[in-house]
């Protein structure tokens, strides 16, 4: 009798997991629409994924947006002043209600123009920029904090602009000093945060925006997850996909780039790495950027290139070079599509660049650093002959060139952003020689001399840090600052200060200044340099740091020719 | 002294006693190499929050299971008669399996999850109750 009942008992629990095994094998067969699942924050992911949640807690992604605290403020708020234009910020800390508050106060002499108390900071990598609350709308604050450089910074310093008018005089107007102020609700919200709903009323043209979280977090990449989480309350699911990980069987209530074909997985990355324009502006002010991660991004918008137009006009042009390559950050997915890697291969980003691993500048992945990714498919070139062949240098050239890696040939640093210029993410062949293109080519970048052309009557890459335009002039100041290009110290620290000193862009003084501290940081010591300073201030300190340096003062007639050829055209920067 | 009882489930009382004393040294030697663990400050240890939670339940289960089973085969197995053998090697069974399933299951242990080794652990735990009554139930009928 017992014997019976045992068995009894037993064959009903074995029919109750036969059933709920069906149940689950079904559900994760069923595809899910996750356009219509909520978002439940990283909190609830981490009860699960702690490792995960930890190497993703390390990356500037996730700390892109935050609520403004002593924790997450970088800035010392002491009391802080930085003039410009006849402004001063100064920077403070008071008591407020809830912990300390964040004060900036601007003046022009004994005026107070506008005393703006910090809400929230935006970035935590190179630069941290401060939003403040304005009735129905955040507002980025024209000065920032350089992370770095532990230094406050005005905006105009981070973008490709002129100087304004009154500079020299210390009286720059007011809307000049806030060029760069802009809105945060229908501009920064999309890509640093988590389900962004700007909440445009075209109405009333105010804003009841909401994101489902501050900064860049799991639910940005992996989709929301509300589904996900009540649907693996089940232990008998989540043992399913343990063992069906094993014969790669996804679950379908969540979205996984590794399981994502190339070109679906570089879509995650693209929505924010890959500046784009929409037939629908109005739907996305309103409700948001209807992408869910796994989804083709094309069905809701197109990346710019050059050629795009609005209205017949190829608005973007300033953005590219002329051929087709982009000359400014968050253009990375353009570069991408770009590049026979991903069209005839099957590169995507998370080939090199790893979300929970690696160095976080840069969160390129530690197996394949160096010449490694490359290598994977160009496995010939892992030999020192045959590299030497791929790049036609001839074997007497060979040390000088053995520390030159894949990417600094293929993807060179011709794209400029945040005050720093990046590598190009089209990878290409370099075409050294004859200039067909405004872009400055890899071998160039080096060889600012001119000394790898043919044609030693061409004009020099060196030119271009006086007579280009804004970029050209970024990219070759950020070139001498490396001490592998083709001028002794002394000519490269001389062209720096003569950019610190001249250019009319203060974008191109710091990247110029940024070069001079990156060769002889410690035998200057502390500098007044600002490259925001009326030129006048900015003369006198480049007199001083070329007299610690033992150098000639540079005449300013000396390039003045190619001044003049110089392009003063603003770059606009996808605000 | 008196006699041992001729229904008294014998067999089963030693291998209960047997098993609790060497549990016991075993389950207090994974307990040290623990401490050890935390003593060296062992990176694959530490680290592992989950790892450590289910060797800590496994010392802990275990050694009180162990020492349940020495218990047991002072206190309890005299109670039983040889006719509730099964009893016997259920509470031994369990007290062997419960510890051993939440070790068992910490080694290549998914991120979220113990490894299916776990599946022990309940299945252990509802013998391990169902031992308890048995003995409870003896106790109460016992004179």
């Amino acid at each position: 009798m017992r014997i019976a009942i045992a068995v009894a008992i037993g064959l009903a629990l074995i029919a109750l997991l036969g059933l709920e095994a069906q149940a689950v094998s079904r559900d994760l067969d069923t595809p899910r629409d996750l356009h219509r699942v909520d978002f439940v924050g990283s909190a609830a992911c981490t009860r699960c994924h702690a490792e995960h949640a930890a190497s993703f807690e390390r990356t500037f992604h996730r700390t892109m947006t935050r609520e403004a605290t002593r924790d997450t403020v970088f800035a010392p708020f002491a009391g802080e002043t930085l003039t410009y234009g006849g402004f001063e910020a100064r920077m403070t800390t008071e008591a407020g209600p809830e912990g300390a508050r964040f004060v900036v106060t601007l003046s022009r002499g004994e005026h107070v123009v506008d005393r703006a108390i910090v809400g929230r900071t935006v970035g935590s990598h190179r630069d941290q920029q401060l939003l403040v609350r304005e009735d129905d709308r955040w507002v980025r604050l024209p000065v920032a904090w350089d992370i770095e450089e532990a230094r406050w910074i005005h905006m105009n310093e981070a973008f490709l602009t002129p100087d304004p008018p009154g500079l020299d005089d210390d009286h720059v107007a007011l809307a000049e000093y806030a060029r760069h102020v802009v809105t945060w609700n229908d501009n920064c919200v999309f890509c640093h945060n988590v389900g962004p709903r700007p909440g445009l009323d075209p109405a009333s043209g105010r804003f009841t925006t909401e994101v489902a979280e501050l900064g860049v977090a799991c639910e940005a990449c992996h989709g929301p997850g509300a589904d996900h989480v009540q649907a693996n309350t089940s232990p008998m699911r989540r043992y399913a996909l343990h063992a069906g990980g094993l014969h790669d069987r996804s679950d379908p209530s969540i979205v996984s780039p590794a399981r994502l074909s190339p070109e679906r997985s570089a879509d995650v990355c693209g929505r924010c790495h890959g500046q784009r324009i929409t037939d629908d502006v109005s739907r996305f002010l309103t409700h948001g950027d209807p992408f869910v991660p796994g989804e083709d991004l094309a069905l809701y918008s197109a990346p710019l290139f050059v050629d795009t137009t609005i209205r017949g006009e190829e608005v973007f042009a300033a953005r590219f070079w002329d051929d087709g390559t982009a000359r400014l950050t968050a253009y990375e997915f353009q570069g991408y599509t770009q590049s026979r890697c991903a069209t005839e291969g099957a590169l995507t980003c998370t080939d090199c660049h790893g979300m929970h691993e690696g160095d976080p500048r840069g969160q390129i992945r530690p197996s394949v650093a160096g010449d490694a990714m490359c290598t994977r498919c160009h496995d010939a070139l892992a030999r020192d002959g045959e590299r030497l062949e791929h790049v036609s240098i001839s074997p007497s050239l060979e040390d000088e060139h053995a520390r030159v890696a894949c990417v600094d040939c293929h993807m060179p640093r011709v794209v400029y952003g945040l005050r720093e210029a990046h590598r190009s993410h089209r990878i290409d062949i370099p075409r050294p020689g004859a200039r067909t293109s405004d872009r400055l080519d890899a071998c160039a970048l080096c060889h600012l001399d001119g000394g790898h052309q043919p044609d030693r009557a061409a004009a020099a890459p060196i030119d271009d840090l006086f007579a280009g335009d804004p970029i050209q002039r970024v990219i070759v100041a950020s070139a001498l600052g490396r001490e592998d290009v083709a001028f002794t110290s002394r000519e490269r620290l001389t062209f720096l200060l003569e950019s610190m000193r001249d250019d009319r862009y203060p974008g191109v003084r710091s990247v110029a200044f940024a070069s001079l501290r990156a060769n002889v940081d410690r035998a200057i010591g502390t500098t007044e340099f600002s490259p925001t300073a009326s030129s006048r201030v900015r003369d006198a300190e480049v007199v001083r740091l070329a007299d610690a340096l033992s150098l000639t003062v540079p005449s300013p007639d000396l390039h003045a020719s190619l001044r003049a050829r110089a392009s003063e055209r603003a770059i606009e920067i996808g605000e | 002294m008196s006699e041992p009882d001729d229904d008294i489930d014998l067999r089963g009382l030693r291998g209960a006693r047997t098993l609790g004393w060497v549990g016991l040294a075993t389950w207090a030697m994974l307990g040290i190499a623990l401490e050890a663990a935390h003593g060296l400050k062992l990176a694959g240890y530490l680290d592992d929050e989950l790892t450590r939670l289910l060797l800590t339940l496994a010392h802990a289960h275990g050694v009180a299971l162990s020492l349940l089973l020495v218990v047991f085969a002072h206190a309890g197995a005299p109670l039983l008669s040889k006719a509730d053998a099964w009893t016997s090697r259920l509470l031994t069974g369990a007290a062997v399996a419960l510890p051993l399933g939440f070790a068992l299951s910490s080694i290549a242990h998914p991120e979220s999850d113990p490894g299916i080794a776990i599946l022990i652990v309940p299945i252990a735990g509802l013998a391990l109750v169902i031992g308890l009554a048995r003995v409870a139930f003896a106790s109460w009928r016992s004179p």
